[in-house]
């Protein structure tokens, strides 16, 4: 995985923000883990929007660096589960693209994240490593140092 | 001359922190933490079981 993600600003412990540059121009992105509960995180992936100066987890920026985003995304999700090892995070996809980005993310880019986190759903019989033989809209994420 | 990006990074997190608390994001959370509670029936062995 040669793409470089893109330099990543660490807001706080839970916030992260980055540019995506591409067609559409430069788009500043953010993803967040909001707390459920003490131990499981709730992850979202944001889009700003200059003109109303507002967030959205709904937009389709279609910035064509889909593959660049999706390996900052990762490299967020590991820094995070890293200075948390003990939080579970919870993933779900609200729109048909953000369903196929997660999905895509998580079966093509496993050699990048298999040191740092398992990604768990529900798949056949139980299995505990994602299968990707459907797509999944809900993801959880645990890191491989996770105490049991 | 390409204008440059310049980017307002107290405004940008202010306008994030107040999403955060929108009925909007909130409605997501308890989204995410409905989806949690339908899921631990098959989460929770594999979260206790060794990697």
């Amino acid at each position: 995985m040669n793409i470089e993600e893109y330099p990543i600003v660490a807001n706080n412990p839970s916030t992260y923000t980055f540019v995506s540059i591409g067609k559409s121009g430069n788009i500043i992105k953010a993803v967040v883990f909001q707390e459920i509960d003490i131990v499981l995180k709730n992850m979202a992936l944001l889009d700003y929007n200059e003109i109303d100066d507002n967030w959205s987890d709904m937009a389709n920026t279609n910035n064509g660096d889909i593959s660049r985003t999706m390996k900052t995304v990762l490299t967020i999700i590991i820094d995070f589960i890293t200075h948390n090892p003990s939080n579970l995070i919870v993933i779900k996809g609200n729109t048909k693209l953000k369903i196929l980005l997660y999905n895509r993310i998580f079966k093509n880019y496993f050699q990048y994240y298999a040191d740092y986190f398992v990604v768990l759903t529900e798949g056949k019989n139980g299995k505990e490593m994602a299968t990707f033989d459907k797509m999944h809209k809900v993801f959880y994420i645990r890191s491989k140092e996770s105490p049991k | 001359m390409k204008k440059p990006t310049i980017i307002k990074i107290d405004k940008i997190m202010a306008s994030l922190n107040r999403y955060k608390e929108s009925p909007e994001f909130k409605a997501k959370i308890e989204d995410a933490r409905k989806a949690y509670e339908k899921d631990r029936v098959w989460l929770e062995p594999l979260l206790n079981a060794k990697s």
